[in-house]
């Protein structure tokens, strides 16, 4: 032992959270994200202050910018609703992104190649989207149902091939005229519903029904019962493994859904604009709304306003910058809110 | 007394979470003399030897090497003062070879790989021991693990080497070999401290030996002063001998709720369950005795469906259930209680979700949970038991032990199951509280449920149990109507030494 390195410090669970900790933690760390947001910034020569009112701006007051940010809102929800599912079970299913292309693809294979009657289009749209976005987190889910394959890496290594899938055939048997990496233009579209887009009236709708299933239903008891201790739940003799197959499949669904709204509502064609690691920003909205889903909703719209500000500076990297700030100040929040760091003196126990 | 070559003192040891392991304990260990520490679970064995080894900090009380009293901060500390231990579970690196295992803890002593060598052919030659260095440690049986964990704990040539239960995951013929072993390192002036619940290892290995019993040394007395019987009385009586009494024997002669033929299970090629035959009837309190890891566990987990069994039936009112996941068991009328309150109630749920919950899985709620029916249902339960709770919808983690049990049952009871099998009902519970959950399971049996009861609490299961099942080492080796037994009979039951019966 005379080599090892021991570090004087030790971290205590605490026992009972204070609120007044958990509002002085929370709010220090996410002022640091934003104070490291305008740090780098700075750092880059740009002025940070004049950025983000000009996102502010943008986004609340302009007709695009309010047009962009809800229907930005509802497509980043419906993949943070998927990232929901599947992480309250303890699946970390981190490829969303993929599953969203995939989706987008079969989105795309029922607009140009299917019967163009509207509703029915739209209908199959919907449909084919969100079983291509199953389809793409099938064979990770039984593999990590049936003998344990980690999930994080099979997801996210399928998203490089989605991603792949969508340019072979956008440069291949989909591609546009004269060769552009783009299809036609859908002939049946996704639009508005009531004066909102329908990504976000989609989200709402979505969102109600995981809410009544999760805590009205018989089944929600049971799958947040798995969620909460999965030794426990099969100990119940719960068939742990199917409900674990089946919240990564609709997981995988939804963000094929997402797909099919970005590609039918927001561009109207398929094309390479579409990756935008929407997958990504959904993750990290569920993990801020702490995986509930009222939650979940408002840190999407959060999330997608620093996506859509982003954009409209023409700093796409901003956005994901601010996500990732905003997801490790949070991470750290919710440790430094459950435990206490312990300096120590003296000997080691 | 100053020749002892570890002394401890009065060692007290209170854990945070307010168990009290030791309560005074003191003892020595000499040169060249095996010092067999007997006792059941929870006797303190264990949280001694940990002390010694200075992994665990006493909380009052000294450990003196040579005469000099010694705070360890870490074991490695221990190990330069000349102490060694081999844990009952092994903790080699699989993968490593055992070159690589032996260089690895060399390292962490300060042995160069060439020092470390050198003492294995050492030991190896004096010993006549056969070290397969070039062997990966997952490719060996267990008794050649074991040998390895030794070498590596003589490595560093200790003065006391410590084995905790080192017969409890080995063959009957690898513990043949370990106790030679153990006869040559007492020759060549080694103390060791030999930790085990196995009366019969006693006179084998034992020249001094120290009984346990809730903390407290109860007896330390040279090994060919005593007789077993007089050990096994020890052990699980205490300095009493009191025959064992209940207020009222019940009969019962119901039709047979749970019958189990034959059953064996194998894990890691070990018949942890061996052949195991019985029957409870209706309304009947079965209780199985034995020191745990024994294969109480794996029966109950085979009867509820947990664990698949080798070969045997398992027949629940008058259906061979032996195939069926355990979510049919349980919508057939077979509940079961874990000793783990952590799997038996969801801590982050409120008390009217997993009362819920448990009517959920026992299909007991249509597709929509009515809350205000779940929450009538509890409340009548949480009057009738007296569940202190401040609200139905605060999270279970914040009610006491206790409250939990209590609620745990309550879940139960709502299901009004045909039988309950329960293990370790009131672990960790207060006196109040183990009371009133002893009262509670007796209530479901006077009411027509059948009880199967595992419990490490020998007084729970001779107040309790109407008939009494004695488990070692896998077998049932006695099932007899509870006032039938004495406790002499059942310490020598449960040590696995059945010879010299009557008394």
């Amino acid at each position: 032992m005379q080599r090892s390195i021991r570090i004087p410090v030790r971290v205590e669970p605490l026992v009972n959270v204070t609120f007044r900790r958990k509002i002085v933690v929370f709010t220090t760390t996410y002022l640091l994200a934003i104070l490291g947001f305008l740090l780098f910034l700075y750092l880059k020569g740009y002025d940070g202050i004049s950025i983000l009112s000009h996102i502010l701006f943008y986004t609340f007051t302009v007709g695009e910018g309010i047009r962009s940010l809800l229907s930005t809102w509802g497509i980043v929800s419906i993949i943070a609703l998927g990232a929901l599912i599947s992480f309250k079970v303890r699946v970390w299913n981190i490829g969303l992104e993929g599953q969203y292309i995939a989706g987008a693809i079969g989105a795309t294979y029922a607009a140009l190649f299917m019967p163009c009657i509207s509703p029915l289009n739209l209908t199959l749209q919907l449909l084919l989207g969100f079983i291509l976005g199953m389809l793409w987190a099938f064979v990770p889910a039984l593999l990590y149902v049936l003998i344990s394959v980690n999930e994080v890496l099979s997801t996210i290594m399928l998203n490089y091939v989605a991603v792949h899938l969508l340019e072979y055939l956008l440069y291949g048997p989909w591609s546009g005229t004269y060769g552009f990496p783009q299809t036609r233009l859908f002939p049946a579209r996704f639009g508005q519903v009531g004066g909102l887009p329908s990504p976000l009236v989609a989200a709402i709708i979505l969102f109600f029904i995981a809410y009544v299933v999760m805590y009205r239903l018989r089944i929600g008891l049971v799958y947040r019962f798995v969620g909460e201790n999965r030794n426990a739940a099969s100990l119940q003799g719960y068939n742990v493994k199917l409900v674990l197959l089946l919240c990564f499949l609709i997981s995988g669904g939804l963000a094929g859904v997402a797909g099919v709204f970005e590609a039918s509502y927001e561009l109207g064609y398929l094309s390479p604009g579409i990756v935008r690691g929407y997958g990504f920003a959904g993750i990290a909205a569920a993990v801020l709304g702490r995986l509930e889903p009222l939650t979940t909703l408002f840190a999407s719209l959060f999330i997608a306003f620093f996506l859509v500000g982003a954009y409209s500076v023409h700093l796409p990297a901003l956005g994901f910058l601010a996500e990732g700030l905003l997801l490790i100040a949070h991470l750290s929040a919710e440790a430094l809110t459950r435990y206490k760091i312990v300096i120590m003196r003296g000997g080691v126990y | 007394m100053g020749e002892y070559v570890v002394e401890v003192r009065n060692l007290h040891k209170i854990y945070p979470d307010g168990t009290v392991a030791l309560r005074g304990v003191s003892l020595g260990f000499r040169r060249g003399e095996v010092h067999v520490v007997l006792g059941e679970n929870g006797a303190g064995k264990t949280t001694l030897a940990r002390i010694v080894y200075g992994e665990v900090r006493p909380s009052r009380g000294q450990v003196l090497v040579e005469g000099v009293p010694r705070v360890f901060r870490g074991p490695w500390e221990a190990i330069r003062a000349g102490i060694s231990m081999v844990y009952q579970h092994f903790s080699l690196v699989h993968r490593f070879t055992v070159a690589e295992n032996l260089f690895l803890y060399g390292h962490h002593i300060g042995l160069s790989r060439r020092e470390v060598l050198e003492r294995v052919e050492k030991l190896e030659a004096e010993y006549g021991l056969k070290i397969p260095l070039n062997r990966r440690v997952d490719e060996l049986p267990a008794g050649l693990q074991q040998r390895i964990e030794i070498v590596k704990a003589l490595l560093s040539e200790p003065k006391l080497l410590i084995l905790d239960e080192p017969t409890s995951l080995i063959s009957p013929l690898e513990a043949e070999a370990l106790f030679k072993l153990v006869k040559r390192l007492k020759e060549d002036g080694v103390a060791i401290m030999y930790i085990t619940h196995r009366l019969k290892e006693v006179p084998v290995v034992g020249d001094v030996v120290t009984v346990m019993r809730r903390g407290e040394v109860v007896k330390t007395i040279r090994v060919g002063e005593v007789d077993l019987n007089t050990l096994a009385r020890l052990m699980v009586g205490g300095r009493e001998i009191e025959e064992v009494k209940r207020p009222t024997q019940r009969v019962v002669v119901g039709e047979r709720v749970l019958e189990v033929e034959r059953l064996t299970v194998v894990r890691e090629g070990r018949r942890v369950v061996d052949n195991v035959s019985f029957w409870v009837s209706r309304g009947e309190i079965l209780g199985i005795a034995g020191v745990v890891g024994n294969g109480q566990e794996e029966l109950v987990e085979a009867i509820f469906g947990l664990l698949k069994p080798s070969s045997g039936r398992i027949v629940f009112c008058g259906r061979d259930v032996t195939g069926l996941p355990p979510w049919e068991r349980l919508r057939l009328g077979m509940a079961f209680l874990p000793s783990e309150r952590r799997l038996a109630l969801i801590q982050d749920m409120n008390l009217v979700e997993n009362m819920a919950l448990m009517l959920a899985v026992a299909g007991r709620t249509g597709l929509l949970v009515s809350w205000s029916r779940v929450e009538k249902l509890l409340r009548e339960y949480v009057d009738r038991l007296g569940i202190v709770a401040r609200s139905l919808t605060m999270p279970v983690k914040r009610l006491s032990g206790g409250n939990q049990q209590k609620l745990a049952l309550a879940r139960i009871m709502a299901l009004k199951p045909r039988l309950l099998v329960a293990v370790d009902p009131t672990h960790g519970l207060d006196y109040a509280s183990t009371m009133a959950v002893r009262r509670m399971l007796r209530q479901m049996a006077d009411n027509g449920t059948s009880i199967l009861l595992v419990s490490s609490d020998l007084d729970e299961l001779l107040q309790l149990s109407d008939r009494l099942a004695v488990m070692y080492s896998g077998k049932i080796v006695s099932l007899k109507p509870t006032n039938k037994y004495t406790y002499e009979e059942l310490g020598r039951l449960m040590g696995g030494y059945e010879g010299g019966m009557a008394s």
